[in-house]
């Protein structure tokens, strides 16, 4: 997710500090009020709003200046809102409020704050228990719409249910925070036909998991993604959009990924939620505003046609 | 070895016209993915294969792989991986009980070896290793990544053989804090897709508990704990910087302070391991102990360089720090450097020597630890 590592030290450190917050996180919580819905923060707002990912960027989590840095190229491309990784946030943990006014002066949404780890819990195959707890919570009282995760696939039923059975405790537990629960993919559940990302459909509680479809990264599987968002829309919070041309990562909009078809047939279907750019560059590379600004002309367009 | 000697042309033929390697894995687990990850990150490298104990591991590495990739073959035993057609090389991440069973097999089988770390679970494993290596025309590299480091071989030339440093008579390796270490396991039945006896290979055959399959750096049998995860790492640094490989006595000490589960390894161990002209100090533990750079301190007559992963600090005697920050992967380095002795007969970066040699004072202090004395000879029961 980013360049620069931080260490297991700084992230219990962290954690620690979060949790020994709770009742300045919850003042904060009630401060903010009710959480925009997907799709908008006013009666007004478009009903599909552009967001994008702020790993594009080479932040450093030490420094939130980076951070903030990323978030006025992101404003300043035109895009409405952002997500980021939690890593990103750690180093506010004994500042949340005053993280939270200079994230808020930025007039972009936090859409979500996304855990995605090297290691998930054995038994559920998501963030454990004792660390999406306090990420949550410091989420929310940062501004925070979403808390994502991301997981290790789970290879049978039982880790199905099990990984099923633990979004649904974390969406019980964000629900209190104001925090919506979206599942992000990335290929594996959308490989041998889509077999567990359509288990996952199956499993979870429609009342507390969404899902942030992670286009770029299903696209690459070979399945029918159109079909695919034509028969899930009413769950997807969010899509991620990312472009391949001969396997291969290409500008978005200049691949082979069928950004006009899923934007039109989304339109059609009036679906509220946030379509993003994510450029997270397997070469690891981060490229900024080099890659944002032609993805966010792409989703414009795409949106807007 | 025999291998450097060979041409280019003679590598091509061996890896047929793709001229990519083709690569198993035996042990998919956490150090399995990392490293193959460095792997298929080489465009030299075809992954042909993989195997591990269990099934759920070997199915999650399968979704993981990219769709792009032909899906490897995946086997519970090793011995069906080695018997795959036109495999070339082998990465070897299992526990390290099994290391040097599947290392001998593969080079008798004819793959390219690279050795996790540490090479040796026991000393006596050391002859028939090197007997099968001897043996072997193949390439084996071992798995110190320090040693394909450009920073680590910058710091070599300038500070130590062109004696900037001066005399160092002290070295200080610090490193802790490993929350995978410090995991509360709870006990499950035995998973059905988990071969339990080829897990245990030859160590003891002991009932199934899911600590010793789910953490089995906790257990004596599997791994040699900190002391192998981690004094390895960093007395290879030390020997190599100080061209001293032969230490003359080791005292290690520690205990499960904090830790009272299962485990029987320490979590928290020190270790002097004296050298004929230098001391290498050693501390180590899996608790949160504040520890911001893990790294290899040398304390030198003209100032102190400390060395990590990430870079280099030098603190000369008189004058202001030199910080260099390093931000290449090891791992990539240290693959790559194995992928250039497979295909083009380039010498390894830590080569079984290396790898022998660093193990020898950990086994020193693993036998100083158990038997708690000081250790000065290591023998066929070590």
């Amino acid at each position: 997710m980013n360049n620069h590592s931080f260490s297991r030290r700084d992230l219990l450190y962290s954690l620690a500090a979060m949790a020994a917050s709770v009742a300045a996180r919850k003042a904060l919580a009630l401060a903010a009020g009710v959480l925009p819905q997907s799709g908008g923060s006013g009666a007004d707002a478009p009903r599909i709003r552009l967001g994008a990912q702020t790993n594009a960027w080479p932040i450093n989590p030490r420094r939130f200046d980076t951070f903030l840095a990323a978030l006025s190229e992101v404003r300043d491309t035109g895009y409405a809102g952002f997500e980021t990784g939690f890593a990103n946030l750690l180093s506010q943990s004994r500042s949340l409020p005053a993280a939270r006014k200079q994230i808020e002066a930025t007039g972009l949404d936090f859409i979500g704050v996304h855990i995605f780890l090297l290691e998930y819990d054995a038994v559920t195959n998501i963030a454990p228990q004792q660390l999406y707890e306090p990420v949550a919570q410091s989420g929310a009282a940062l501004g925070a719409q979403r808390l994502i995760f991301s997981g290790w696939p789970a290879v049978n039923e039982d880790e199905i249910h099990r990984k099923a059975d633990a979004l649904n405790r974390a969406g019980e537990f964000a629900a209190k925070l104001g925090l919506k629960v979206a599942y992000h993919n990335h290929w594996p559940e959308f490989k041998y036909s889509g077999k567990e990302i359509e288990a996952l459909y199956a499993a979870t509680d429609p009342a507390l998991v969404w899902f942030l479809l992670d286009a770029g990264h299903a696209f690459r599987t070979g399945i029918d993604l159109p079909d695919f968002v034509r028969r899930h829309h009413q769950r997807l919070t969010a899509i991620h959009f990312r472009d391949y041309r001969d396997h291969v990562q290409a500008p978005l909009g200049q691949g082979a990924l069928p950004l006009a078809e899923i934007a039109a047939l989304l339109k059609k279907a009036n679906w509220s939620g946030w379509a993003m750019n994510e450029e997270e560059r397997e070469d690891g590379s981060k490229q900024g505003l080099a890659v944002i600004r032609p993805a966010f002309q792409a989703l414009k367009g795409a949106f807007s046609a | 070895m025999a291998a450097m000697a060979m041409t280019a042309k003679s590598y091509g033929q061996i890896l047929g016209a793709n001229d990519k390697v083709a690569l198993g894995i035996i042990g998919v687990g956490r150090r399995g993915r990392i490293v193959g990850a460095a792997f298929l990150a080489d465009q030299r490298t075809r992954l042909t294969a993989i195997a591990d104990t269990y099934d759920v591991t070997r199915l999650r590495v399968l979704a993981q792989l990219p769709p792009e990739l032909p899906e490897p073959a995946a086997y519970n035993a090793y011995e069906d991986l080695l018997a795959h057609k036109d495999l070339d090389a082998v990465l070897i991440s299992t526990p390290d009980h099994l290391h040097v069973t599947i290392a001998r097999a593969a080079l008798a089988a004819g793959k390219h070896v690279y050795l996790e770390k540490p090479t040796l679970h026991r000393w006596h494993e050391q002859a028939e290793l090197a007997s099968a290596a001897r043996q072997s025309k193949q390439v084996l590299q071992c798995g110190m990544q320090q040693r394909s480091g450009a920073h680590y071989s910058q710091v070599k030339q300038e500070f130590f053989e062109s004696n900037k440093l001066g005399e160092t008579v002290q070295v200080r390796a610090v490193w802790h804090n490993f929350p995978w270490q410090c995991r509360n396991i709870p006990d499950a039945p035995r998973p059905a897709g988990l071969d339990w006896e080829r897990f245990l290979g030859p160590a003891p055959h002991v009932p199934y508990e899911t600590v010793r399959y789910d953490s089995w750096r906790y257990f004596h049998d599997y791994g040699n704990g900190l002391l192998a995860d981690i004094l390895t790492h960093w007395a290879d640094v030390a020997q190599w910087m100080q061209n001293d490989a032969a230490p003359q006595s080791a005292y290690a000490t520690g205990g499960i302070y904090k830790l009272h589960d299962q485990r029987d390894n320490p979590d928290t161990v020190s270790a002097v391991i004296r050298y004929k002209n230098w001391n290498l100090n050693f501390e180590s533990s899996v608790l949160p102990l504040r520890n911001d750079r893990p790294s290899v301190l040398f304390e030198g007559t003209n100032g102190l360089l400390e060395l990590s992963r990430e870079g280099y600090i030098f603190t000369p005697h008189n004058g202001d720090a030199v910080r260099v920050d390093a931000a290449e992967s090891l791992e990539r380095a240290h693959t790559k450097n194995f992928l250039d002795a497979v295909t083009h007969g380039a010498a390894v970066n830590a080569p079984l020597e290396a790898g022998v040699a660093a193990s020898v004072p950990v086994l020193m202090a693993v036998k100083s630890y158990w038997a708690k004395t000081v250790v000065t000879t290591l023998n066929e029961r070590a």
